[in-house]
């Protein structure tokens, strides 16, 4: 347990109670050190609620990562779903492809390492390629 | 004192002849967009060139494999020879340079980047890079210096990045002004992740290019940048370039989000045209009932009318709406109403409200929360005639444009009798039942009477075919429509257009205005029963004929629950407002339906899910304006996009001088003092006709 765990823990509780001229962080001032007392004597009460406010606090974060990792799947999968409605872009992916080559010749005239360019270059080959 | 006199008119001349002529510092208000090719070869021009028309900026394309850039082209006197920014009477032609591609190999050659560079340099132009390689070149030919350099060493390559906002506090009211910089940005396609150099190799005009990222991968790569070229003897850059090294297009949210970004730093905020979010949602049908879909038939039974309670819950939850969502403002539902189900006996006359129908009774108590638009009398069909007349025919039509006009006008008089708000205003807008006459469905309507057809739409007769019902259109035209809905899923009916190919009897067109349609179904008033049918027409359907529903159009690749398809629906509609359009999206009566104990409804579920995926992106307000006012606007952005603007920057005076080949009673211009205050800018909506007018300059770089 940390002292933020705490803090998150305290603010949480008493927000939307909504004790008018106390915020969380006054709050933890106040509550903060007998809530670290109790823990330390092994009183099992307030290291349970803690505990528990630190499950709590893991869980939202798990479930605000999986809204995260959903919303940009949806995000990913509208993107393909328009790019297939889009009837120019394999023909535009195809001149994307052929300016990357172009930029390769270029960038290995100067004496620099092409790769990155050419990879760009086969990776909107292939999305040409997959309409 | 005569003798005096001549020689301080004398001394007056002299000063007159010696005098060197003063430099106007000035530049068109013109974007000039270097692309790699047509539309169909360049991706970076098919992503810019939508945003610049529905904005209503002015550009000119160059298409650098095909044509050459002269210094003639950028700057040129009025005899048409180059010029340069120190001489008098000298105008530069663009005051932004968009690039599709970052080095333009291979259309652009060592000598017309100089030009280019020349140009920027000279007019103090900016340049936005909307993507490519972060390229480093230098002329093969003697004096063999640098004539390429955005400052960026390759780092890595990827196309899956939480980016993230580091935005220096100098450019903090400058630029990216209306995204939320507390969030990551996804990025969804092939980037070039970048480290700025900041090494003192200078081009061969001297200049240093100095980096600073905007946008940075999750191991503090650069991916979106400002260069400044700087020369050792000046404060100021020379030069000035935002270089995106992200693949952008039209289809990519992560776009949509940067689009602005690269008008608005090219042009240093100074643009004829605007761009504003929008967001309405129509509630169709109102007073009337919605076929049901029932999950275990897989089809249609039972209907549902909203009730008294519905209507005070909606009040309720738009005031939560808005309390939630900061960008929401003073959002309002727009009902599409049928007074036919307002009225004690829709075929007496004269009509009487129904008072003692509590939905009607709560619509009076609470207009003022709402706006209402004309959805026609009673819904009827306005599609064109069977013909032969005797032909069967799945839906009744009319036959004259009276019997049409009376369905309008008798929806004005219940607008009147239930004394809802703004009717004079909305005598002019129309929304016809399922958007009906703008297309011939050619009597298949009812999938029940046609088993065989799996496609119903397959053999309609599209607007653009000749489909439409000019009975309608005359209709509309004599009872004073001027706004006509239209239906942006159906063909050619997603366009702001004004419709002047059917002959209505009179001296004006009616103007088509788009709508979009969503997946929350006409037919479902609650989670499961739209998941139901959701996944039925984009799933199951598909399976059950033979076919891969992740083939479809549609795409849906498995079943989706309630929750996948509200991010789903949000994630579109958010991509809609991104493209600035000011379209309305529609929805039923039966999804204002409450259809648990906290009121919850299918309507608001999308609304705050809409918001919350947008708010998640930008802080721009967003604007909810009337369908009339809509029409307004649209059709002031269509006048001026048909007019010749002529507009110059003098920026030594610091004023714009505007003047256009016909009257443009609004033109919206980005910058100008004394404009609406939108996200830290200035927007002046002004009159501009023949005669020059001129405005001061103001752009908000304090705000």
């Amino acid at each position: 347990m940390n002292v933020d765990d705490l803090q998150i823990f305290v603010t949480g509780q008493e927000k939307p109670g909504g004790i008018p001229g106390i915020n969380g962080i006054r709050l933890s001032g106040i509550l903060l050190p007998l809530l670290l007392v109790f823990s330390f004597s092994g009183t099992g009460g307030a290291t349970d609620l803690a505990n528990a406010a630190a499950e709590k606090t893991d869980e939202t974060v798990r479930i605000e990562q999986a809204e995260d990792e959903n919303r940009k799947k949806t995000q990913q999968v509208n993107d393909l779903k328009l790019r297939g409605r889009e009837s120019l872009f394999p023909e535009q992916a195809k001149s994307l492809a052929k300016g990357y080559r172009e930029t390769a010749k270029m960038i290995e005239e100067q004496g620099c390492d092409p790769k990155p360019v050419l990879d760009a270059a086969a990776y909107f080959e292939k999305q040409s390629e997959a309409f | 004192m005569k003798r005096k006199l001549l020689a301080a008119i004398a001394m007056l001349f002299t000063i007159i002849a010696v005098a060197p002529a003063r430099a106007d510092n000035a530049v068109k208000l013109r974007t000039l967009v270097i692309a790699t090719g047509e539309m169909a070869e360049d991706l970076g021009l098919a992503y810019i060139k939508p945003v610049l028309d529905e904005m209503g900026v002015p550009y000119v394309v160059l298409n650098a494999r095909r044509q050459d850039l002269t210094p003639a082209f950028l700057a040129a006197s009025s005899q048409g020879v180059a010029c340069k920014a120190e001489e008098a009477g000298c105008v530069g032609n663009y005051n932004g340079v968009i690039l599709t591609d970052a080095d333009l190999v291979p259309g652009f050659t060592p000598a017309e980047w100089d030009i280019l560079h020349n140009y920027e340099k000279n007019f103090r132009v900016r340049e936005a890079v909307l993507s490519g390689w972060p390229a480093t070149y230098a002329d093969p030919k003697p004096p063999h210096g640098i004539y390429l350099d955005y400052g960026l060493a390759y780092s890595s390559s990827g196309h899956n990045h939480d980016a993230r906002w580091t935005i220096p506090e100098g450019y903090s009211k400058e630029i990216f002004e209306y995204v939320n910089r507390n969030n990551p940005l996804p990025i969804t396609s092939l980037a070039f992740a970048t480290r700025p150099r900041n090494d003192r190799k200078h081009l061969k005009d001297g200049s240093i290019p100095y980096v600073e990222p905007l946008l940075r991968t999750g191991q503090g790569e650069a991916l979106l940048s400002i260069v400044r070229y700087m020369k050792p003897d000046q404060s100021a850059p020379v030069r000035e370039v935002l270089i995106s090294t992200i693949t952008n297009a039209s289809f990519l949210m992560h776009s949509k989000v940067l689009a602005y970004e690269f008008v608005n730093w090219a042009t240093k905020g100074v643009f004829i045209g605007a761009r504003f979010i929008h967001l309405s949602a129509h509630v169709d049908d109102l007073f009337r009932t919605n076929s049901q879909w029932n999950s275990a038939l897989d089809k249609e039974n039972g209907t549902y009318r909203l009730s008294g309670a519905d209507i005070t819950n909606a009040v309720g939850k738009q005031a939560a709406l808005r309390a939630a969502h900061p960008t929401a403002g003073n959002f309002k539902l727009d009902f599409a109403f049928n007074g036919a189900g307002a009225v004690v006996n829709p075929q007496a006359m004269p009509l009487a409200a129904n008072w003692k129908d509590d939905l009607v009774a709560a619509i009076v108590a609470n207009k003022t929360h709402f706006r209402f638009i004309n959805h026609t009398f009673t819904h009827a069909d306005m599609d064109k005639s069977p013909v032969p007349a005797d032909a069967p025919c799945d839906y009744r039509t009319f036959t004259s444009a009276e019997a049409i006009r009376a369905e309008i006008t008798a929806n004005q008089n219940v607008w009147a009798l239930l004394d809802l708000p703004e009717r004079n205003e909305n005598n002019r807008v129309l929304i016809t039942g399922a958007h009906s006459g703008l297309k011939d469905q050619k009597c298949t309507d009812n999938p029940a009477l046609h088993p065989g057809m799996f496609n119903l739409q397959a053999d309609d007769i599209a607007f653009d075919a000749g489909g439409a019902n000019p009975l309608l259109l005359q209709a509309a035209a004599t009872a004073g429509v001027e706004y006509l809905a239209a239906d942006t899923s159906q063909k050619a009916q997603n366009i702001e257009q004004y419709i002047t190919q059917y002959e209505d009897g009179s001296k004006t067109d009616r103007l088509m205005l788009p709508r979009w349609p969503t997946d929350v179904f006409y037919n479902v008033t609650n989670p499961s029963q739209l998941e139901d049918e959701y996944n039925y027409l984009y799933y199951q359907k598909f399976v059950n004929a033979g076919e891969n529903p992740c083939e479809a159009q549609a795409m849906v690749c498995s079943p989706r629950s309630y929750r996948e398809i509200l991010a789903s629906e949000a994630d579109t509609a958010v991509r809609h407002m991104l493209s600035f359009s000011r379209w309305p999206h529609f929805f039923h009566q039966s999804n204002l339906a409450q259809y648990d104990e906290n009121g919850s409804t299918l309507q608001f579920d999308w609304l705050d899910a809409v918001f919350t995926e947008y708010e998640g992106l930008f802080t721009l307000p967003v604007k909810n304006l009337p369908y009339y006012k809509i029409g307004d606007h649209t059709a002031e952005s269509l006048n001026a996009r048909s007019a010749k603007i002529e507009a110059i920057w003098n920026r030594t005076t610091n004023r714009v001088t505007l003047s256009a080949n016909k009257a443009v009673p609004h033109l919206r211009v980005t910058g100008l003092s004394g404009g609406e205050v939108y996200g830290g800018q200035l927007i002046g909506n002004i009159s501009v006709d023949t005669k020059a007018t001129t405005y001061e300059v103001d752009r908000g770089l304090t705000r």
